[in-house]
C-alpha cells in the first residue's frame, strides 16, 4: 500500500502517532485477516510475535496474501457477469434520470451533481443521488 | 469487471489525468479474485509513476 502524504497526514491527525507506528498500522490494515484476530491495531506479523496460535495462523495469512496478489492480468471473472448484466440493463434509465435531475436544477438555477453507482450495491443495484 | 480494451477506451476519452482505480465487483470477493498485482501492472501500462 502506498503511504502517500495525504493518508499519512490524515492518520497522524487522527492518532498523533509516530511515523514508525503509522507504517506498522498501514501494514496491519493491509494484511489484517479479520477471522484470525479481531483487533484493528495488530497486524498478523505483530500478533505472530506475541501469541503461539497467531504464529501458526501467520502461515495461512502469508499464503492468502500470495493468493490475493494474483498474476496481475486483468480479466472479467464469471461471478461478475450478473453484475455486468444488471448494470447494462440499468444504464439507459440511470442516464436519463441523471440528465433529468441536472436539467431541472438548471431550470431552477440550482447547482446539482448527479452521480451513479453501479454494480456495488446489492448485486448491481443502482442509485442516483443529488446534492444541492 | 472491465477488459483492457474497455479501460483503454475510457482512458482515451477521459484522459490519464483522472484517477484510475482497481476494484473487484464480486461480493464477497474471494482472495483469488482480488488480483492486487493488477494495480502495479495498470500503473505501468498507463504510465503512472
Amino acid at each position: 500500500m502506498a503511504e502517500d502524504m495525504g493518508t499519512r497526514r490524515l492518520l497522524r491527525t487522527l492518532d498523533g502517532d509516530s511515523d514508525q507506528r503509522l507504517r506498522g498500522r498501514t501494514w496491519s490494515l493491509l494484511c489484517r485477516a479479520p477471522h484470525h484476530h479481531g483487533s484493528r491495531d495488530v497486524g498478523f506479523d505483530h500478533a505472530a510475535s506475541l501469541e503461539p496460535e497467531r504464529y501458526l495462523a501467520a502461515g495461512t495469512d502469508i499464503r492468502l496474501w500470495e493468493q490475493a496478489k494474483g498474476d496481475g492480468i486483468k480479466r472479467v471473472y464469471e461471478r461478475e457477469f450478473p453484475v455486468i448484466r444488471t448494470s447494462a440493463a440499468w444504464a439507459p434509465w440511470s442516464t436519463a434520470w441523471s440528465r433529468r435531475i441536472l436539467q431541472r436544477a438548471a431550470w431552477r438555477r440550482i447547482p446539482a451533481v448527479a452521480m451513479m453507482f453501479d454494480g456495488v450495491l446489492s448485486d448491481g443495484g443502482l442509485l442516483v443521488g443529488t446534492w444541492w | 469487471m472491465s477488459t483492457y480494451a474497455e479501460i483503454d477506451h475510457a482512458v482515451e476519452v477521459l484522459g490519464k489525468e483522472d484517477l484510475l482505480m482497481h476494484t473487484t465487483s464480486t461480493y464477497p470477493a474471494t482472495y483469488d479474485e482480488l488480483n492486487l498485482r493488477a494495480i502495479t501492472g495498470d500503473g505501468r501500462r498507463y504510465g503512472y509513476p
